[in-house]
């Protein structure tokens, strides 16, 4: 039998060291252990007891620690005593009153005693708890991170600049393999192997001039893919201090979408404003153009009577019966002139030549009663309408010979003129190059006019020249531009007065 | 009361209503001269001549080739030597925006292209009567359309 009541030496060793050592003595029924007998506890147990250890010593653990039968100590005592040297390390919660601690445990059997080292590992354990949970945190924010950015389409990276080493979400790395970019080209270069090289000047250049206050924003960039479809990206950028020197924290985003849409909603806004402006000259059509035949027509009437001459009123008659001609061909230009934009257009290839010819064709006894000289230089193929196409042809050629010079033979040259690259100043500054557009030029040596009226001339009913004849409707250069603008190409005009003038159409090429 | 003769001008581009207009004003029983111009710079032109005769009326077409009517009343109301002259605008345009355009540029007032030859000469007759040096002081929106 071992005293530990005079261990006093024991005790006073224990209650300097982390240490608490406990005893328990095996109760039986018949041959089973159902209860343990307190039989040691070292002092320093006191401070999560608050009870004098004397009180509850010798008592059943039944009694005086139920939760034994609960936790599972229990079944690890009986098992320590089956078998000798077996030791069994456990880590248990136990709740003194309120006041819960958790131990580190080391349960042996001792002669026919469990000795019961333990020590307490509360702070270690919520440390733990903390650790796990904030694991947990971050497990959830990655994935929250992982799914907004495929969400925004966005994508982070992490560099290291003095070790360069660079760091990336799923989503980046995503980025680099939709466009090839090799893990050796990423982990060595970065966002930088999705730049090119002007893009790739521009970055390091507002790197190099970073402070830890500044941010990079609104760093716009384009990658090309090997199909030619452009992707175009957004940067935006920070600086970290650490340990190892700056780190740049930085977020691509793909804005594709959002260019596309700002790029069509330009250019739905331009066509608006186009189709307001044509809206405003349809009221102006209406509120003068049309009005002014029928007043006319009502002024004539109002000059008939019985007092003229007959001859007097005959005239008018007939000046009646031209003016409403007039009216008639007005409202069939206005009505054709509608109806172009609300057809569907079907392009196939055509040779300018043949519809240039086929014009010439139809506007043959003009051009022959005023001695005019067509001519046609190499024209290339286009895709186009052919009906739209040869009545833009004969809009231009009607015009070259209605603003002629009545003292010269009217020449008109048609040609395949060659160009780098031209810059129109239509509506705004548009450069055209001559990879992608035709330029075909019809030069006449007419009447000309003010260069400064060349903008005029498009509109709806705009004519520059008096005739008191009035050859045309003023419909006709208002139709040759928007025919050219089904065909997704241009139209220019230079002019000298007494010299002649070119029209430049520009039409794109494969199109 | 004798008056001087009364010199006119009109700048038109349409044939028919520079024939009309003439006939109307050799009818009104007075003392008149008229010149016409087919548009706005073919007038300027001539009344930039240095000691050019001015007229005392000038009735201004609006829609014309070249240079239109309002862009020829701008130029008179911006030329110091020219800011006496009377402007009548004589125009098919009854739309607001054009009245309210041609007034805010100070022309002296507005006559629709009227359907008669009756209501023409009407127009023409009661626009010659205003001794316009004078009537410019009351000038107002009111009665800047004149209604015939």
């Amino acid at each position: 039998m071992l005293d530990f009541n005079n261990h006093s030496f024991l005790n006073e060793v224990l209650k300097y060291s982390e240490g608490m050592i406990s005893f328990f003595k095996p109760v039986y029924t018949k041959d089973r252990i159902t209860d343990y007998e307190l039989y040691f506890l070292s002092e320093n147990f006191k401070k999560y007891i608050h009870l004098e250890i004397d009180l509850i010593l010798h008592k059943k653990l039944s009694e005086v620690f139920p939760v034994i039968f609960q936790n599972g100590m229990f079944e690890i005592f009986n098992s320590c005593m089956n078998k000798a040297d077996f030791e069994i390390n456990f880590e248990r919660r136990i709740d003194f009153y309120k006041n819960k601690v958790w131990f580190e445990n080391k349960a042996i059997k001792y002669n026919e005693y469990i000795l019961l080292s333990s020590k307490e590992i509360t702070r270690l354990k919520s440390a733990e708890t903390k650790l796990k949970q904030v694991l947990k945190d971050v497990e959830y924010n990655n994935t929250i991170l992982n799914d907004s950015e495929s969400i925004s389409k966005t994508g982070s990276f992490r560099w290291n600049l003095k070790k360069n080493s660079w760091q990336f979400s799923k989503n980046m790395i995503a980025f680099f393999d939709q466009f090839q970019v090799t893990a050796k080209q990423y982990n060595n270069l970065g966002v930088f192997s999705l730049l090119n090289d002007t893009d790739k000047e521009k970055l390091t250049t507002e790197i190099e001039n970073f402070n830890y206050y500044k941010k990079i924003e609104n760093f716009n960039f384009i990658v090309i893919n090997k199909l030619k479809t452009t992707t175009y990206f957004s940067l935006r950028a920070g600086f970290s201090p650490s340990k190892t020197g700056p780190i740049l924290l930085g977020v691509i985003k793909d804005i594709t979408e959002i260019t596309n849409n700002a790029l069509l909603l330009k250019s739905k806004n331009s066509e608006l404003i186009k189709s307001n402006e044509e809206l405003a000259s349809f009221n102006q059509v209406v509120s003068h153009d049309l009005q002014e035949p029928l007043r006319k027509i009502q002024m004539f009437i109002s000059r008939i009577n019985s007092e003229n001459s007959e001859e007097k009123n005959k005239n008018y008659l007939n000046k009646i019966a031209d003016t409403s001609n007039k009216m008639q061909q007005l409202i069939k230009s206005i009505l054709h002139y509608a109806s172009l934009d609300a057809n569907e257009h079907k392009f196939v290839e055509l040779d300018l030549t043949t519809i240039i010819n086929d014009t010439i064709d139809d506007l043959d006894q003009q051009i022959e009663d005023v001695h005019a000289k067509v001519e046609v230089k190499n024209l290339p193929f286009v895709n186009g309408e052919y009906h739209l196409l040869k009545q833009l042809f004969n809009n231009l050629l009607s015009n070259a010979i209605k603003y002629r010079k009545t003292n010269k033979d009217l020449i008109i040259s048609i040609e395949n003129e060659y160009f780098l690259e031209d810059t129109l100043n239509i509506n705004n500054k548009i450069c055209l190059s001559s990879k992608d557009y035709h330029k075909i030029s019809i030069n006449d040596n007419g009447i000309g006019f003010e260069q400064q009226f060349a903008p005029k001339i498009f509109k709806v009913f705009q004519r520059l020249h008096n005739f008191s004849e009035s050859k045309g409707t003023g419909i006709g250069l208002a139709i040759a531009e928007k025919v050219i603008k089904i065909h997704q190409g241009l139209i220019d005009v230079s002019s000298h007065p007494n010299q002649g003038t070119s029209f430049y159409l520009y039409l794109p090429k494969n199109a | 009361m004798v008056r001087d003769t009364l010199h006119i001008v009109l700048v038109d581009d349409d044939e028919d209503d520079r024939d009309f207009f003439r006939e109307a004003i050799e009818e009104i029983d007075m003392d008149t001269t008229l010149s016409m111009f087919v548009n706005g710079q073919e007038f300027l032109d001539h009344i930039t001549i240095p000691n050019q005769k001015l007229p005392q009326i000038v009735f201004l077409d609006l829609n014309m080739p070249i240079k239109n009517g309002l862009e020829c009343l701008k130029e008179i109301k911006e030329n110091n030597l020219l800011e006496k002259l009377s402007v009548a605008i004589y125009s098919t345009s009854s739309s607001e925006e054009d009245i309210e355009r041609t007034f805010v540029l100070g022309a002296n007032v507005y006559i629709n292209k009227p359907n008669s030859f009756k209501k023409l000469k009407k127009a023409v007759e009661e626009v010659l009567k205003v001794n316009w040096q004078y009537h410019t002081s009351n000038l107002n929106k009111e009665n800047f359309l004149l209604r015939v």
